[in-house]
């Protein structure tokens, strides 16, 4: 008997809630309203009994009043107050019931957080070696980067990326490397203004601020992109990003932070002919001095398919606090049908140019041939390296989607329904130091390619770059580098 | 070829561009009184939390919806990534009629990688489909209230 009172309890229990879940005025007849409203009244007089002392029947639940109609459309209103909803397949602990006081902690519980990552994998070879194409055929585990994005209120949200390259630095040569790519914290006031802090991706370009390789159409970065807006690009700071909308079709973002700047005095970092501005970039803990540099971003869209946008960073570079370092860029994109165009340009202008002297004991930092992997050295005995005054490099790709329609009736198994083909041309060029005629670190790049993209996040890239490294001049020749490169990555 | 004149070509490509794109928004026609018109077209928008309602300008702008975006994310095709739309709807007058035009505005946010910085919300195309809803049921109203559909 007392078995089937816990079972009845329960199946009023699991059967009441879901009755009135739905409930609206007018989905009920008259007939339900007045079986509502005894069920009611039974419930009442129950607990009326119970608070009185008299023991009684196991108490159902109270039928629950009818709930605010909700409608399938999407919730209007303040997008401040908008909630962010996830999917259901990775709620966290939340359906962990039996575990309750084990999963009851926020992190667990709350399905706000995100964790996933990408995974980027690259086979290259280019005759001689050039800048991130291997001299010879080599695999290579570029990056495993598990990232996190977590709304933590409707006005607080976390996110970073940490990286891993090449395998880590505890791989099987320990000749990788671990490190945040970014970790911000954002506080939004609304969408003009929000407030943002930590390890903050610069806004130097448009290529730095969406880097991840599944979001590249071809294997190799940009070359400007390496060495002069040297991705990826991040540094320790805080500021501000928002969007204004000036008419109903035009779109302005900003971005301005102050940031602890580069880093390009000769102890452990420089600024260099060879490597841009890649080895200068700044310690996410300490400054080498009292000035802080400000970077900033600013994109105009008149319509939707078109942007254009300019950035700027300035700061000092070196320890005693003296010398300018200032870079500008400029970038669009133009999207149209199945075409698609971007483009990039950057220059760089350092004072306080010339030759430097490293002295022997003091730590310095060098890229391989190809420039994917950095180290540290320290430095045997006196050398000398040139800070060039001025930069510049910029490319222009043009993309093509395509997805023929036999593929997907002969193949639907594998050319699905987000499934696509690119077609890419792009040529670029990067100068480390445009005062020198010999530079040799001049390198000029045509990239063809092709990816597939079986998914939107997911990408296999073919390219053949055809590379002139220097310049042909009266005290230097320009030297053919091609090759091809192939990669793999996606989201996930 | 000097490097200036190829960004020169891009950004003249990029603006010649900007003046030839044009939306297609839902329109109809309506031939009665502007205020009559208006008055049924604020009436028609009351599922919508409306950010700016001017009469003298002839705008009529919702706040911004936001949704689970269908388009997936990642390899598990995760229902992570977010979608904003809202509306603008314009009135002019047109001789005895009154044109009404509806467009859309649509953006998209991923918190995948490094998508999830930058500003956020990336513009994406309008479904037109809900814009063409919209515009239907904006005419049918003023049908009702006895305005003629010119087109």
């Amino acid at each position: 008997m007392r078995r089937l009172l816990i079972a009845g309890a329960m199946m009023v229990l699991m059967i009441g809630p879901q009755t009135t879940v739905k409930a609206d005025d007018a989905e009920f007849t008259p007939a339900q309203m007045k079986q509502i409203r005894k069920m009611f009244e039974e419930w009442y007089s129950q607990r009326q009994k119970i608070e009185k002392g008299t023991p009684g029947a196991p108490v159902a639940a109270p039928p629950m009043a009818p709930p605010p109609k909700e409608s399938s459309a999407p919730a209007m209103g303040d997008t401040s107050k908008q909630s962010i909803r996830y999917g259901t397949d990775f709620s966290g602990g939340s359906g962990l019931q039996g575990g309750r006081t084990i999963y009851a902690k926020p992190f667990v519980k709350a399905p706000k957080t995100i964790i996933g990552g990408y995974i980027d994998f690259s086979l290259t070879r280019c005759s001689g070696g050039s800048r991130d194409c291997r001299n010879r055929l080599e695999f290579d585990q570029e990056r495993f980067v598990p990232f996190f994005y977590s709304q933590v209120t409707d006005r607080l949200s976390v996110a970073a990326e940490l990286e891993v390259e090449h395998g880590g630095p505890q791989g099987n040569k320990s000749d990788g490397d671990i490190k945040m790519e970014f970790a911000t914290m954002d506080y939004r006031f609304n969408d003009a203004l929000n407030l943002r802090g930590g390890i903050i991706l610069m806004p130097m370009g448009r290529f730095n601020l969406i880097h991840d390789s599944p979001l590249n159409d071809l294997p190799l970065r940009p070359m400007v992109s390496r060495l002069i807006l040297p991705s990826t690009f991040a540094e320790s700071g805080l500021g501000f990003y928002g969007t204004f909308y000036p008419t109903q079709l035009s779109k302005i973002d900003y971005e301005l932070y102050v940031v602890n700047g580069f880093q390009g005095d000769n102890g452990d970092f420089s600024v260099e002919e060879g490597s841009g501005l890649r080895s200068a970039r700044g310690s996410f803990q300490k400054d080498n001095n009292e000035n802080k540099a400000i970077v900033s971003r600013i994109s105009f869209s008149p319509v939707l398919g078109v942007e254009v946008a300019g950035s700027v960073h300035h700061g000092k570079w070196d320890e005693n606090d003296k010398h300018d370092l200032t870079l500008f860029a400029i970038d669009g994109n133009l999207q149209r049908g199945a075409f698609d165009i971007q483009g990039e340009a950057a220059w760089a202008n350092a004072k306080g140019s010339g030759t430097y002297t490293r002295r022997a004991g003091e730590p310095f930092f060098t890229q391989d041939t190809t420039g994917s992997t950095r180290r540290r050295h320290v430095a045997q005995g006196d050398s000398s390296y040139v800070v060039p005054e001025n930069m510049f490099g910029y490319y222009v790709q043009l993309n093509y989607h395509f997805m023929p329609e036999r593929l997907t009736k002969t193949f639907p198994s594998f050319f699905g329904r987000d499934s696509t083909f690119t077609g890419i041309l792009r040529w670029g060029q990067v100068d480390t130091n445009t005062d020198d005629d010999s530079n040799p670190n001049r390198i000029d790049r045509l990239t063809l390619g092709i990816n597939f993209r079986p998914l939107e996040d997911s990408v296999i890239k073919l390219a053949y770059t055809f590379n002139r490294h220097g310049k042909t001049s009266p005290t230097g020749s320009a030297t053919d580098r091609n090759g091809f490169q192939f990669n793999m990555s996606t989201y996930f | 070829m000097d490097i200036r004149f190829f960004l020169c070509v891009f950004l003249v490509v990029l603006t010649v561009e900007c003046t030839t794109f044009s939306g297609a928004p839902g329109t109809v026609k309506a031939a009665c009184p502007y205020d009559q018109a208006w008055s049924v077209t604020v009436a028609s928008m009351d599922e919508f939390t409306l950010a700016e309602v001017n009469k003298n300008k002839g705008v009529i702008e919702t706040e911004w919806m936001g949704f689970t975006s269908k388009r997936k994310a990642g390899l598990f095709s995760r229902d992570a990534n977010q979608e904003r739309a809202r509306f603008f709807v314009n009135l002019t007058p047109d001789g005895q009629a009154v044109r009404i035009s509806v467009q859309q505005a649509r953006e998209f946010f991923s918190p995948m990688g490094a998508r999830s910085q930058a500003t956020g919300w990336k513009r994406i195309p309008p479904i037109t489909e809900e814009e063409r809803r919209l515009t239907q049921r904006i005419a049918n109203q003023l049908k009702d209230k006895g305005c003629t559909i010119v087109s």
